[in-house]
This record gives structure tokens, C-alpha cells and sequence, in this order.
């Protein structure tokens, strides 16, 4: 049996630590008096798009990104999902059912698994229908090319970008401005998150697409999250900073 | 398809099967009616009097209820038996307290009560009874009876008529005139948002029509039910004649009967609370009444928007059973009652007159929202007590009661005319906040089950969320220049033709990055008979940027007489990567070698093991070609997403961190792959055009040199542009701002 | 109970992988036994959703649904790829090349779309978000590297702009450290919230 390396050693120690971390916002969790973090922007849109999806009685569009069985993707996807559930879960009995469009096989079948059981939820199943999820392409830019005539469609209310999103997907963007539909992105993905930014589409940078709260819904796990990934942050600084200091003082090698 | 079979309902129509919760059939748009019957629950009086439930139809309910109705019942005892009236009112009040009504009885109705018997021991509630009971002969009980049918039965025509009309109307006009989908107005009837219930209070009886018009309006029930009672009335002279000696309570009960309906009806707590002695009078009425409010068949969704408008409407008729809260509006709103009634005093004979007052009343209750000069509610007071002694004992006791509160009003703002008028708004608001519509708190019959009550949570989430703020169109307000866009891809098409016609220019000065060098330096590392792994991880999009810098590297990598292996979890990668080896001077046995699973399958060859109970999938998938991992000495990544190299560094590379790891990729990841290069997991990397310096590759073979200048300067000056235009804009507002 | 069974497979599924990975010297094969497991189930559901795609089509294209005739053309460039792979082979030279010459145009003039995209972007940029720190030093930085990156000039020969223009270049990875850094922390955040079962609460 080979030894533990240093590389087992450092990730046991963060794992530890994350736990820990985990534990004290928890307890911290417990004092009211602390007042809520505010939802990232790009979720308050995507929220914002439900209700008027809603409204509007027109499909609401849904691109999943390039990836989730691992070629292009990585954990990440696992938010869109989640960002698809919830948004299924508010959209089950609009005029005209969402509609997702994925980047890769194990994608689609599990976006579709997820589409089908919110209509399962919601005991609507017979309104459930397989080509309102669909797989678009096997790539990054052939899912993109699959997604943009769906765009060009008149009944479309809005598009959610969430998952693994190249910069390319910027044309994406482009051709929803166009079409004056409003576009929500939200990747992982961060040369994706800065060519979004440059477009009009509320985006969600750096870790905030990993904290999917969309109006009232998943308020508690945010409020956690939110509160473990700030004190982890903090300590990740200080410890770069006395990692910086050692290293200066020569007392690292 | 669907899971629940069991539960599919039926279409009376087509057949079609539909889920449980469908409002309207899905083939042929037919509305199924009882999606708001709850399963298993009856209506609170049957359950209440233990009488066996049966599937009886709403209206058959509602005329079974009246049949129970406290008051016939008494009056039959008292046909009986005709000095046991009390009790028998008495035993019922006892039953209902003791069946579901435990709720701590507030003082004044304990006042009420206690002064109801004191004046019962008296008699004169007993005459006032006894009086009642001689006007109304079995033939009148029938006549009654046969108005109330044909009232009942026009309503339900109506009623079929609507649902007709609508069903039909849905399949060809499923949005209305504003947009908004049926569903959504039905969402919208069931719980209105705030400032839409402000308003139908405030509108009365006008705002439901425009509301729920497709439900009976207040108006409508109203003429339909005039309607009918005149003709009783007019075949009914005779039999009424002796009820002009009866004229002290006769048009007192008419008149009173209303907002204790409507009291009743919404509000069942309340109704809980007041003594039964009060309503007994009331009931016959007030059954006509709420027979003709529930228009609409009880299971039926349009339903529910009229029991929430008359809830609207209770909302202010209750006030006086909360004295502290609503002081001024109930001393008005008795008097309007009670001067009714002193007009019917002085018109004995005229029965009719009696009803359109009653009919009136609506208006008058309306008017008397209206906040009164202070002169007028002292007159009340004044009238009020006068009329006491003339007044019915009941009369006399909501009078009372009213007088009381409008004492405590005027002693604590004397001359509140104006308040009086903020007040009754805070109040309505203040009842509203007070989720008025909670169904649970109105209703105690309407216990929801498991499914129900999810189906109700997913309903109220949507409708929680309705009316909320919704995202602007992008750029709404800024109309799309495509004239703009088309000027600048002219531009830029135009400055990249006009350099390409020029020639190349002369050598690009780019920095070298020391990333790129290490590049280099490590691959000059690279020795004869090395095993060199490369990855290919493209698309065509980029193939070409990424065959210029990788087509030199495969050169270097063949002069050094490197043992190369290239695979690929992409199947594009095939056909690209062909390509990439069919250039000059590579060779051409060269084969790329499909690695299923993507990051899965790198991962299974870098961590895994050959288990000894035999071979797994991928081996076999790999045969001849043994863990293309084992053994590398260097790897190279050819990819145009850093999120692959980030992977690979992270998931793959770690297994093996002897192998040298470096990658040629497209310039647009470069910056992500800094910090790797940084941390030495990758030994260099080349990234874009830019560094295809330090390949020895002279950059005017590999790009135009002007073309590329020229595309830079012009995305400069289009970002300046930008900036500058909207500098511009700015500083129009503010001087439009200044001299404003 | 069909959901707590999913959500207890899916945390099990997380243990389990990672304590083999922990203990990956002795538990390898175990490792890649369950990553070929994966693997398998990827692949099929690659083939599910390629079906699903095609049927929904040909059910769009017998139903004479509106726009039935993409359809069509779909199901017409799936054949026609899909057939000559299976008869010729995915290494044969004719049909990896008559492939490659469709896709690569295809995606080529994407891109090229992208940089139009890009220019108008550059455009609205302020327009749309503004003046803000983060769009200022969004157009400074990327002025910044348009204008290094012209070759232009040799800055080699002068040691303090060469200092300069090094320090410069090494702004990304400061940012992109930074960025690293919060994504694997909200993709950790995200594994442990999988492995728990939290992820299955949220309605």
C-alpha cells in the first residue's frame, strides 16, 4: 500500500475543516438576529422570468449547458439541475410548458427525468411531454446551434442559461436581445461568466451560480451556504497570508 | 403515461381521461366541475346534525338546510306545541354549542344573551315569535317554497348557460382582452391581490361585475331575486294582509337580515358567536338569501371568487361585533336600518315597499361608507334612542349595542369627520392584513386532504407569487440599432479586407509569455523512444487556431523520434484530428484512439485498476492498446476549454503527478490557465496566435499580421466608442436634469 | 419513498466513490468497476436521449406538426451520417473527411459571428450596466491587453516598461486565482450538499 501523499494530506485537512466550517454556520445559522443574506441578482431574475412566464402565458426557455457525464462538464451542471427543478416546480401549469434544451446525453436524460417528475408532483403527468426536453447537440457549439432557433420562435418569454456555458455562448445572448427576450446566465464556467458579462444578461459571477435561491425557495440552504463559503473564504485568505508570511520569513522552503 | 389511473376523472362529455386536478377536459375543453369538492366532507350542517351524508346536490343542500332551518323548526314545534318554542331554540343553540362551537363566548354576546332572556321571561320575544307563527300559514310556507324553487331553478339555468357559454368560449379565446390566461384570472378570482380587494370593498356591489363576470354579480341576485319575490308578493296580497298587524317586526327582520347573512355566511367564527336567538328570526330570509348568493353550484370554481366577494363585503358588516376597532361606521349603518324601518312603520299595508328598501339597502350601506358629518351621527344617536322603545326587542338589541359603540366613538374623537373617513380605510386595511380569505379560518368545513392540500400548496405558491415585479425586456427602452450593427461589422469587415489586400505587414512585436517558453523548454526536454501522450479536446470552431500551434509541435515531437499516442473522448475529435495529422511531413500511420466516457474514462484509466476476476468494459474497449496512461512520460492537452484542462489537471493528473504535463490551447482560456502553470501542475502552455512566436514559427506565416493589427485597433476604438457615447449620454441627462 | 430511495442511492453512489478514491492503492479495481459503471450508464443515456430525439421528430413529421419539414431535415443528416459511419467505419479517411468538411464551416462562421457579437458588446457594454467598478475595470483591462497584444512596438529594450508590461500581464492570474479559488469552494459546497441529500429538500 502506498503512503499518504501530501496532496491526501491537504485534501483530508480541507475536507475537515469545510466540515467544520460547515458546523459553525449552522450554530451561527441559529442567531436570528443575523440578518439574511439578499438573493444573487441573477436568481431574482430568473425568478422574475418565472412570474412572467407566468403572466405572459408564453414557454419559458431552459439551456443546460454542454455537459454533465464528463466531457465537457463539471459539478457545476449539477446547479442547473437544480435551477431546473425549481423553475419546473413554478411552471408546471403555464400556458405553454418550459422548454430545455441540453448539450449532452446524461444531461438530457436527467433534465428530462427532473421535468417529468415535477409534472409527476404537481399530478399533472399526462401534461408531461418528451419534446419539451431535449438533447441539441453534442458539443458546446452544436448545442448552441440547436438552441438558437428555438429562440427565433414568437412564444418565447424568456431563456435561463444555467450550466457549463463557453464564451461562445455569447451569440446566445445575442440573438435573445434581438429577439427582446430576456436572458438569464448563470454558469460555473468563469471564461464563460466574463464573455457574459459583456452582454446586457444578468449573470452570476464566481460562486454565486453555486448558490441557487430563487425567491423563497431554497432560502434555508442558501442562507447556510452563503454563510460557509464566506467564513471558508476567510479563512482560506488567512491562511495564504501566513503561508505568504512563512514562506517570506523563510521558514517555508 | 399517466401513473394515478385510478384517479383520472372522467369526462361527462368526450370520455376523455384527465388528471384529477384538470380544470377543463383536455380534448374537448368541457369544465370538470369538482375540482374544489373536497373528498369525503359534507357540508358543516349535515355533519353537524349527524344526518347521514348523501351525494346531494348543492342547491338540493341548501334547500335540505332550509328545510332544518332553526326558525321552521321552531315553528313547527310551536304548532306542536305551542308554548315550547324557547326551549326548542334554546336546545338547539345548546347543540350546536356542544357539537363544535367551543369557542370562549365574548361578553356582549354574553350581554345579549343574558338580555334576551331577562325580555323572553318578559314575553314580549315570545309575542314577537307567536306573531310570526301566525303569519306564516302552511300555504304561505308553500308559496314560499314554490318562489324559491323557480328562483333556484332559473339560477341553475342561467348558471348551465354560463358554463356553456364559457366552454365554448375557451377553446377559441383562451386569453382575454388584457392578456391574461384564463387560468391566471381564475388564480386571480380565487385570491385577489390586495389593492384589488381594497377596491371591491370600497366599489361594493359595482366592482364584482367587472371582477367575476362570468360569476352571478351582487346586482344580478339582487333583481333576479326582487323579481321573483314581487310576483310572491303579488299572488300573496291576500295572505299578507294579516301581516300588517305584525308590522313591528316584519320589516325590522327584512331590513336587519342582510349584513347578519352575509356575517354568516363568510365569517363562521363570528357566526358561531352570536346567539342563536338573534338569528332565529332572521334565518328564513336570510336561507332565501344565501340560497340566491350561492348561485352557482357549490362544487362549481366560479363559486369561490362570489364567496370571496361577499367575504369583501362581510368584512364591513362585522365591524360592529369589534366595538374598539370600527367605532363610528356601525351607528351609521343602524341608522340607515332603523330609519327603514320607521318608514316601513308608517307605511304598515305596503309590503313592497318593505323589500325595495331592502333592495335599497345595498345603496344605503354603500353611502354610509362615506364618512358623515359629526351633526348627522348625533342625530343617529338620537333617532336611535327614540326608536327604542318602539323598536323590536332584536332591533332594540343591535341598536343598543350600535348606540354604545357610537357613544365610545363620539367621546374619543367628537368631531372626527374626516378621521372617521381615514379610519374606516386603516380599518379595511387592517382587515386585510388580516387575511381575510383564509379559508381555514372561514370555513371549518374545508379540511383538505393529503393530495388536496398539496395541489392547494402548489396553487398558493403560484399564487404567492403572482403579481410580483416582472423582468424588463432588455433594452426596452433603447430601441435595437441595427443600423449601428451593421455599420460597425462593415467596419470591421472592411478594415480586415482592406489589410489582407495590403499584404502582410512586417513582423508582429507581440510579448513573449514566459508560459510559452516553458513550453518550449519542455518540450525540447523530450527525448528519442519517450512515450508522448496527447489528448485532443477541440471543436471545429477552433480547430484551425488550434492546428496552427499543434501541427509544429507533432513535428518537433516526430524529429525527436517521440513514441506518440493520441487519444480523444470526443467523437468529433476523429474527423478534426485526421486532419490535424494529415498535414506535411507528420506520418501518416498516426491513429487516434476513442476513449469512451470522457472525463469518466480518463479517470477509470489513471485511478483504476486491472481488477484479477477479469477484464472491464473499457479494457475491452482499449484492447491492444493497453491504460494509455501507464508509462507516459509527458502528456500533452490539446484543448480549447480550460474547464477539460482544469479537469484533467485536477481529476487525472493527480494520479500520476510524475508525468509532465503541458497544453497548446486557443487564446481564450489562456488567463485560467495561468495559475496552473503557476503552481507547476502544468509545465507550459501555448495559448492562441499570440504564441506561436516561440514555436519558431514566424507569426506572417500563421496570421496577417495587419488584418490581426487591424481587428485590434478597431475593437479599441469600439470600446472607446462605447464608453464615450455613454459619457455623452450622461451628460444630456444632467443638463436636461439642470434645466429642469 | 421513490424519491428518499433515489436520494439514498445518489449519496451512497458519492460515499462510495470516494472512499475509493481515498483508498484508491488498494481499492483500484473496485474504483474503476464503478466508474465503468458510469461510463455504461452515460453511454445508454446517450443513445436514450439520441432516440428520444428522433422520435419526437418523426412523431412531429407523421403528425404534420408546423415546421414539421426541419424535422425532416433532421432525420434526412442523421441518416445520412449515421449510416455510412456504421457501413464504412469512423476510421474510414472518405468519411471523416466529407464530416469534417460540413462541421468545420459550420462552426467557423459561428465564431466569426461571435466577433461581430463581441464588437457590439464592447459597445452597449456601458450602455446597459453603466458606470461601475466592475465595468470600468473591465474596459481598462481589456484596452489594456487589446493594446499590448497589437505588436505595435518592442518593449524588451526598455527595463521599466518591461517590468511594467510583466506586471501587467500577470493581473489575470491574480483574478483568475481568486476566481478559481470561490468556484471550487461552491463546487465542494455543492458535492457535500449532493452527499448529504440536501440537494433533494429544496421544495
Amino acid at each position: 500500500m502506498a503512503g499518504i501523499s501530501l496532496h491526501d494530506l491537504i485534501s483530508t485537512l480541507i475536507v475537515i475543516l469545510f466540515l467544520l466550517v460547515m458546523f459553525i454556520a449552522w450554530l451561527m445559522g441559529k442567531n436570528k438576529k443575523m440578518p439574511p443574506y439578499a438573493n444573487p441578482e441573477g436568481y431574482e431574475r430568473i425568478d422574475e422570468l418565472m412570474h412572467r412566464s407566468s403572466e405572459e402565458g408564453k414557454a419559458l426557455l431552459m439551456g443546460l449547458g454542454e455537459g454533465f457525464s464528463g466531457l465537457n462538464g463539471s459539478l457545476g451542471d449539477q446547479t442547473s439541475l437544480m435551477v431546473q427543478r425549481i423553475l419546473m416546480s413554478r411552471s408546471v401549469f403555464n400556458d405553454q410548458p418550459a422548454q430545455s434544451y441540453s448539450g449532452d446525453g446524461a444531461l438530457a436524460c436527467i433534465s428530462q427525468m427532473i421535468v417529468h417528475g415535477a409534472y409527476d408532483k404537481a399530478m399533472a403527468v399526462e401534461l408531461f411531454r418528451p419534446e419539451h426536453n431535449q438533447l441539441t447537440g453534442l458539443s458546446g457549439l452544436s448545442w448552441m446551434a440547436g438552441l438558437l432557433p428555438e429562440l427565433a420562435r414568437s412564444d418565447n418569454t424568456g431563456l435561463v442559461l444555467a450550466g457549463s456555458l463557453r464564451p461562445e455562448s455569447l451569440i446566445i445572448t445575442d440573438m435573445a436581445e434581438r429577439k427582446e427576450i430576456p436572458v438569464v446566465a448563470a454558469t460555473g464556467d468563469i471564461s464563460g461568466q466574463a464573455a457574459l458579462f459583456a452582454s446586457g444578461a444578468p449573470v452570476l459571477l464566481g460562486e454565486d451560480y453555486y448558490l441557487p435561491a430563487i425567491g423563497d425557495i431554497n432560502q434555508a440552504s442558501y442562507q447556510h451556504s452563503a454563510r460557509v463559503l464566506n467564513l471558508f473564504r476567510i479563512l482560506l485568505a488567512a491562511g495564504l497570508l501566513l503561508a505568504a508570511f512563512l514562506k517570506l520569513s523563510g521558514v517555508l522552503p | 403515461m399517466s401513473e394515478r389511473s385510478d384517479e383520472l376523472r372522467i369526462c361527462p362529455h368526450c370520455g376523455q381521461e384527465n388528471s384529477p386536478q384538470t380544470l377543463r377536459c383536455i380534448r374537448c375543453g368541457q369544465e370538470l366541475e369538482d375540482l374544489f369538492q373536497f373528498d369525503g366532507l359534507g357540508s358543516s350542517d349535515t355533519q353537524f346534525e349527524g344526518e347521514a351524508e348523501t351525494p346531494l346536490e348543492p342547491m338540493s343542500d341548501l334547500l335540505a338546510s332550509l328545510d332544518e332551518d332553526p326558525l321552521l323548526g321552531d315553528r313547527q314545534d310551536k304548532e306542536d306545541e305551542p308554548s315550547g318554542g324557547s326551549e326548542s331554540s334554546e336546545d338547539e343553540e345548546n347543540d350546536q354549542n356542544q357539537v363544535g362551537f367551543d369557542k370562549p363566548i365574548p361578553d356582549w354576546l354574553e350581554k345579549v344573551r343574558q338580555r334576551a332572556q331577562e325580555e323572553n321571561a318578559g314575553g314580549e320575544l315570545a309575542q314577537g315569535g307567536q306573531a310570526i307563527d301566525q303569519l306564516r300559514s302552511s300555504d304561505e310556507r308553500k308559496q314560499v317554497d314554490a318562489a324559491f324553487d323557480e328562483i333556484m331553478r332559473r339560477i341553475r339555468e342561467q348558471s348551465e348557460r354560463e358554463k356553456a357559454r364559457l366552454s365554448r368560449r375557451v377553446e377559441s379565446d383562451l386569453v382575454d382582452e388584457n392578456g391574461d390566461p384564463e387560468w391566471l384570472r381564475r388564480i386571480r378570482a380565487l385570491q385577489p391581490r390586495k389593492e384589488e380587494e381594497d377596491t371591491k370593498e370600497l366599489n361594493f356591489g359595482g366592482s364584482s361585475q367587472d371582477t367575476f363576470f362570468d360569476d352571478w354579480t351582487d346586482d344580478e341576485l339582487e333583481e333576479l331575486l326582487q323579481k321573483e319575490i314581487s310576483q310572491y308578493q303579488a299572488q300573496s296580497d291576500e295572505t299578507t294582509e294579516n301581516a300588517v298587524e305584525q308590522k313591528e317586526t316584519e320589516p325590522s327582520e327584512s331590513l336587519i337580515v342582510p349584513p347578519v347573512l352575509e356575517t354568516k355566511e363568510v365569517t363562521p367564527d363570528e357566526d358561531e358567536d352570536l346567539p342563536v336567538e338573534s338569528e332565529s328570526l332572521e334565518d328564513e330570509a336570510a336561507g332565501l338569501l344565501a340560497a340566491a348568493d350561492e348561485s352557482t353550484p357549490e362544487d362549481d370554481f366560479h363559486n369561490i371568487p362570489d364567496d370571496e366577494f361577499y367575504e369583501g363585503e362581510a368584512l364591513e358588516e362585522v365591524e360592529p361585533l369589534e366595538p374598539q376597532a370600527f367605532p363610528p361606521e356601525p351607528v351609521q349603518e343602524e341608522e340607515i336600518q332603523t330609519e327603514d324601518s320607521l318608514e316601513d312603520l308608517g307605511e304598515p299595508s305596503d309590503q313592497t315597499d318593505s323589500l325595495e328598501n331592502e333592495s335599497s339597502e345595498q345603496e344605503l350601506t354603500t353611502e354610509a361608507l362615506e364618512p358623515e358629518p359629526e351633526g348627522q351621527a348625533k342625530e343617529a344617536e338620537i333617532n336611535l334612542s327614540e326608536l327604542q322603545e318602539t323598536e323590536s326587542e332584536l332591533v332594540e338589541t343591535s341598536v343598543e349595542e350600535s348606540e354604545t359603540e357610537g357613544a365610545e366613538a363620539q367621546e374619543v374623537e367628537p368631531d372626527a369627520a374626516e378621521p372617521e373617513a381615514e379610519e374606516e380605510t386603516q380599518t379595511d386595511e387592517s382587515l386585510n392584513s388580516e387575511e381575510p380569505v383564509s379559508t381555514e379560518d372561514v370555513l371549518p368545513d374545508l379540511l383538505l386532504l393529503r393530495d388536496q392540500r398539496e395541489r392547494a400548496k402548489t396553487l398558493s405558491n403560484i399564487i404567492g407569487q403572482e403579481g410580483k415585479r416582472t423582468i424588463s425586456v432588455l433594452h426596452e427602452d433603447v430601441k435595437q440599432n441595427k443600423f449601428g450593427r451593421l455599420v460597425l461589422a462593415l467596419l470591421l469587415l472592411a478594415g480586415i479586407v482592406v489589410s489582407l489586400l495590403f499584404g502582410p505587414g512586417p513582423q508582429a512585436e507581440l510579448p513573449i509569455m514566459a508560459h510559452a517558453t516553458a513550453f518550449v523548454d519542455n518540450l525540447n526536454t523530450i527525448k528519442a523512444g519517450e512515450k508522448v501522450l496527447i489528448v485532443l479536446d477541440y471543436q471545429a470552431g477552433t480547430s484551425y487556431e488550434i492546428e496552427v500551434l499543434s501541427q509544429p509541435v507533432l513535428k518537433m515531437l516526430q524529429e525527436k523520434d517521440a513514441e506518440l499516442q493520441l487519444i480523444t473522448a470526443q467523437a468529433a475529435d476523429l474527423w478534426l484530428g485526421r486532419s490535424l495529422l494529415d498535414a506535411e511531413g507528420l506520418q501518416k500511420d498516426l491513429k487516434i484512439k476513442f476513449i469512451p466516457g470522457g472525463k469518466l474514462g480518463f479517470l477509470s484509466l489513471a485511478a483504476g485498476a486491472q481488477p484479477e476476476w477479469g477484464s472491464l468494459p473499457l479494457d475491452q474497449a482499449l484492447a491492444g492498446l493497453g491504460n494509455p496512461l501507464e508509462q507516459m512520460d509527458q502528456v500533452i492537452l490539446i484543448s480549447d476549454s480550460a474547464e477539460f484542462v482544469r479537469g484533467w489537471l485536477e481529476q487525472v493528473q493527480a494520479w500520476n503527478p510524475a508525468i509532465k504535463t503541458s497544453a497548446i490551447s486557443t487564446a481564450t482560456p489562456a488567463a485560467l490557465l495561468l495559475p496552473y502553470y503557476e503552481s507547476g501542475q502544468l509545465k507550459g502552455f501555448v495559448a492562441g496566435i499570440p504564441d506561436s512566436q516561440v514555436l519558431s514559427l514566424e507569426t506572417n506565416l500563421v496570421l496577417n499580421q495587419r488584418a490581426w493589427q487591424t481587428g485590434m485597433m478597431i475593437m479599441i476604438i469600439v470600446l472607446l466608442l462605447g464608453m464615450i457615447m455613454k459619457a455623452d449620454v450622461d451628460s444630456q441627462k444632467k443638463q436636461g436634469e439642470v434645466i429642469q | 419513498m421513490r424519491q428518499r430511495l433515489a436520494l439514498i442511492t445518489a449519496a451512497l453512489s458519492g460515499s462510495v466513490v470516494l472512499l475509493l478514491l481515498f483508498f484508491q492503492p488498494v481499492a483500484g479495481a473496485y474504483l474503476a468497476l464503478v466508474l465503468n459503471w458510469a461510463i455504461i450508464v452515460a453511454s445508454v443515456a446517450l443513445l436514450v436521449a439520441i432516440a428520444s430525439l428522433l422520435v419526437t421528430h418523426i412523431r412531429f413529421i407523421a403528425v404534420g406538426r408546423r415546421g414539421f419539414i426541419y424535422s425532416f431535415v433532421l432525420i434526412t443528416a442523421f441518416l445520412a451520417t449515421f449510416l455510412p459511419g456504421l457501413f464504412k467505419g469512423v476510421e474510414d479517411p472518405g468519411y471523416l473527411g466529407w464530416i469534417s468538411a460540413i462541421q468545420k464551416p459550420l462552426e467557423l462562421s459561428l465564431l466569426g459571428l461571435i466577433a461581430l457579437v463581441m464588437m457590439s458588446a464592447a459597445v452597449k457594454l456601458f450602455r446597459v450596466r453603466g458606470w461601475s467598478v466592475l465595468t470600468v475595470s473591465f474596459a481598462i483591462s481589456a484596452l489594456l491587453f487589446l493594446f499590448l497584444n497589437l505588436g505595435l512596438s518592442d518593449w524588451s529594450g526598455n527595463q521599466i516598461f518591461s517590468t511594467l508590461i510583466d506586471a501587467f500581464l500577470r493581473l489575470p492570474v491574480i483574478g483568475a486565482r481568486g476566481l478559481l479559488i470561490g468556484v471550487a469552494l461552491g463546487a465542494l459546497l455543492v458535492g457535500f450538499r449532493v452527499l448529504i441529500g440536501q440537494e433533494s429538500d429544496n421544495e
